[in-house]
């Protein structure tokens, strides 16, 4: 299930450096993650300091 | 740890790079099954960087490349490290796990493989077309058959079965003729002409 960075992302940058993959880069406003990419290892979930990092069911 | 993929010739190769242990070893076990969710189950996984690997580790890679088997993929390992290739290798007798010293051996590894896939396909290939031309061949012949001929091979065919029949009947009755008791009369016959052989013989004897 791939992660989802929330508009709540305070572009701390803890997430970027934490990804294994470099998936996670510097977007508009906020964060985001390649899904590409993105092994969904979820190494960036914990460090979120606001909970912005959240999974998404992709089939919804 | 930092994981990086590239793509070669529809092969998917996992770069590791720093210390990979059985802690860190989920993140790359999810790069693997994501891989292979993607349907890309030929996988190389370069760990060079490497100093040591637990045998934990080994134990996760080696379930990992049963399931990529499964899938009809393979998980082959990349290590510099001499002492390394060599504990992967001996973990399992026989090794379960392909291990080699350079990327491209490892590339290669694959490319064997589907080069013999290929090899076995092409020969069924070519039995398939045999048997293809055999069949267009007799459909050829059927459809060159009048309908009129056929109809009177059918005939043919009917009456040969009945006269078939009749000589079995016929050999059946001269086999249980043949185990009929013998008559008195051909039996004296039988004695009377045995004794003028038996007379005959004794005259000769005699001479």
């Amino acid at each position: 299930m791939p992660s989802l960075i929330k508009s709540i992302c305070t572009n701390c940058t803890l997430c970027e450096s934490v990804c294994p993959t470099s998936s996670i880069r510097k977007g508009i406003s906020k964060y985001v993650i390649d899904r590409d990419t993105c092994f969904d290892c979820k190494e960036c979930v914990p460090v979120c300091p606001v909970q912005a990092i959240v999974e998404v069911d992709e089939e919804k | 740890m930092k994981i990086s993929l590239k793509t070669v010739e529809g092969i998917s190769i996992l770069e590791a790079v720093g210390e990979f242990d059985s802690k860190n070893f989920k993140i790359l076990s999810a790069g693997i099954f994501k891989l292979m969710r993607d349907g890309k189950n030929k996988i190389v996984l370069d760990i060079n960087d490497t100093k040591e690997i637990e045998k934990e580790v080994i134990r996760e890679l080696a379930s990992i490349d049963i399931r990529a088997r499964e899938l009809s993929g393979r998980i082959v390992i990349v290590v510099k490290k001499e002492s390394l290739r060599n504990e992967i290798v001996s973990f399992a007798k026989p090794p379960i796990i392909p291990v080699y010293s350079k990327i491209e051996e490892a590339i290669g590894h694959f490319k064997g493989s589907t080069a013999n896939e290929e090899t076995t396909l092409s020969e069924k290939d070519r039995i398939l077309a045999e048997k293809d031309s055999m069949i267009a061949a007799l459909e050829a012949k059927l459809n060159a058959l009048n309908p009129k001929e056929i109809v009177l091979l059918k005939g043919e065919i009917s009456e040969l079965k009945d006269q078939n029949k009749k000589l079995i009947q016929q050999l059946e009755a001269l086999l249980l003729k043949g185990r009929e008791p013998i008559s008195d009369a051909a039996l004296l016959e039988k004695v009377s002409t045995l004794e003028s052989a038996i007379k005959e013989f004794e005259k000769g004897a005699s001479k």
